[in-house]
């Protein structure tokens, strides 16, 4: 196979993972089932009587230099096994965090943290874990983290955030061995570098200030690499990345394509202006586009929509109407009915499709800047 | 090797692995078995490198896993892909040079995903119809109304436009 070939085979196989969804399937479960089964079938085996071999006829009488052997091959093997202990113990301890500063109301007092414990800090408190390698970790008011399990034989750090958010400085770690900041929403692995992680409002956020680090959604495998300026967050609301001025913006900062069957994102990754959407590639027809708003307070959003080639669009008028209560979905929801959540199902047309939506306050200001967004289902 | 030992080494290296088969032609459901029989063979072995070294781990679950992988080309004659167990070793070198330095593999991935918004809208609707859409060579020539080695070629001149993107993506980066 030549060079091009393996070229070929290469993007190939990115293209299955990247476009086709190929993703590398978790298998653990799986795997460790059939071991675990193993491991007791062996064990259940009656031990076999050992052979008896034939020994070995002496060439002379001279004195064996087996005893001198064994002995330095059993000196070997205890030097070995003191190093491997003395090296597990110092990557265990590599991979746990001392508390070194607390300040208002925090569960535990400074030392350092064992596997398994929960810190917790109050509304208005602080505290600073500091790793042996340097490696900082700030935790704001209303944090619950919870020390991982890491990799035994590297000092793998793991930090579970349960709520709230962590301001880290991370020098850089071994490869194949990155720290883990971990949410029931999505993991930040990282290398080196300053960033936070929060877990609030049921997402995940990671912003990223200098470097760059893995953020890994739990929902799909689809991993990316966030780097300087950037933030990634994954949750109940899908999955959006940006730049951090972004993250500033207020009122309607995203379109996401919706299921109207199951009221679910078709994907995790909002829409992207001028996307053509191959509605053949699809698993429904049964569509809607939600707007994903950003800031605090009560907002409404107001819609529009146009066809390019000027025709229908196939969305009830009343859709167009200010819309009160989120989620809010270019083509309505059930929400009169009782169901906020059951959006609409439009089955737009083949063409090109302009969308835009504005934010109001309660007060009927505009919040932000309106967005729009050119669709063209194919 | 105990289980706990094993679920972390699977952790680690599942998706890894997964990767490479498929780079060195297995299909999907393929990958998956070979991935699994790869970490119960290393579960089994009796000798075991290293653990805490990356590298030696690494190898080693690669040579379990193309070992399988030729086995399985051996034994079923049918098997698209014939692999000799020297080209595997090239194709393994150039896996790890090409793809696996470049941040375990997330840096071709962000270049390809960047790459992908500058291909022409043809081509990103071939792109889509094949590997998103799983519409067939056949069926995707008939639309466009061209033969299927058409579409073969059209595929390839892609993938390779591509392929020269990601690379200058990298050398900038």
């Amino acid at each position: 196979m030549n060079l091009e070939e393996q070229n070929d085979l290469l993007v190939d196989s990115l293209l299955w993972e990247l476009v086709g969804k190929e993703t590398p399937p978790d298998l653990r479960e799986r795997i460790l089932e059939q071991a675990e089964a193993e491991a007791k079938t062996v064990a259940m085996q009656p031990a076999r009587p050992m052979a008896t071999l034939p020994r070995p006829q002496l060439a002379s009488a001279r004195p064996s230099k087996a005893p001198l052997v064994l002995a330095l091959a059993a000196l070997v093997t205890v030097l070995g096994v003191v190093g491997a202990l003395w090296q597990s113990q110092q990557a265990a301890s590599a991979a746990l965090p001392t508390l070194a500063a607390i300040s208002g109301e925090v569960s535990l007092a400074e030392g350092r943290l064992s596997r398994g414990e929960r810190l917790e800090v109050g509304s208005g408190g602080k505290a600073t874990l500091i790793y042996e390698d340097g490696t900082v970790v700030g935790v704001t008011g209303r944090t619950t983290l919870q020390v991982g399990e890491g990799s035994r034989w590297s000092g793998q750090k793991v930090l579970e955030v349960r709520a709230g958010k962590v301001a880290a400085e991370v020098v850089p770690q071994p490869k194949g061995s990155e720290m883990i900041f971990q949410s029931q929403y999505a993991e930040a692995r990282v290398l080196g570098t300053k960033f936070t992680f929060e877990n609030e409002g049921g997402q995940a956020r990671l912003c990223v200030t200098e470097g760059s680090v893995r953020f890994v959604p739990q929902a799909e495998g689809e991993d990316l690499v966030v780097a300087s300026g950037y933030f990634a967050e994954a949750g109940e609301l899908g999955f959006r990345e940006g730049t951090l001025a972004e993250l500033e913006q207020k009122g309607v900062v995203a379109f996401t394509l919706m299921n109207a069957e199951t009221d679910e994102p078709m994907r995790s990754k909002p829409l992207r202006d001028g996307e053509v959407v191959v509605l053949s590639s699809l698993s429904t027809r049964q569509l809607n586009v939600r707007a994903d708003l950003q800031g605090e307070g009560e907002m409404s959003v107001r819609f529009l929509v146009k066809r390019t080639d000027g025709t229908a669009t196939g969305i009830p008028s009343a859709a167009a109407n200010l819309q009160e209560h989120p989620p809010f979905f270019v083509a309505g929801d059930h929400w009169a009915e009782g169901r906020p959540n059951d959006c609409r199902a439009w089955t737009p047309e083949k063409g090109g499709y302009q969308i835009s939506a504005e934010a109001f306050d309660g007060a009927g200001n505009p919040v932000g800047q309106p967005l729009s967004l050119t669709l063209n289902f194919k | 090797m105990n289980t706990e030992e094993l679920e972390e080494l699977i952790q680690a290296h599942q998706a890894e692995l997964f990767r490479y088969l498929r780079f060195i032609g297995a299909d999907y459901a393929l990958a998956q078995d070979l991935v699994q029989d790869a970490f119960l063979r290393a579960f089994r072995a009796k000798v075991v490198p290293e653990l805490a070294n990356l590298r030696a781990r690494r190898a080693w679950l690669r040579r379990i896993a193309h070992n399988l992988f030729i086995d399985h080309c051996r034994r079923n004659s049918r098997s698209p892909v014939n692999f000799d167990s020297e080209q595997v070793e090239v194709a393994e070198a150039y896996w790890n040079r090409e793809f696996y330095e470049h941040d375990e593999g997330f840096g071709c991935m962000e270049a390809l995903e960047q790459c992908l918004q500058t291909l022409t809208a043809k081509q990103r609707d071939l792109v889509d119809s094949f590997y998103a859409a799983r519409r067939s060579r056949d069926e995707i020539a008939e639309s466009l109304g061209i033969t299927s080695d058409g579409v073969k070629m059209a595929l390839r001149r892609t993938r390779k436009a591509l392929g020269n993107c990601i690379e200058r993506r990298l050398s900038e980066a």
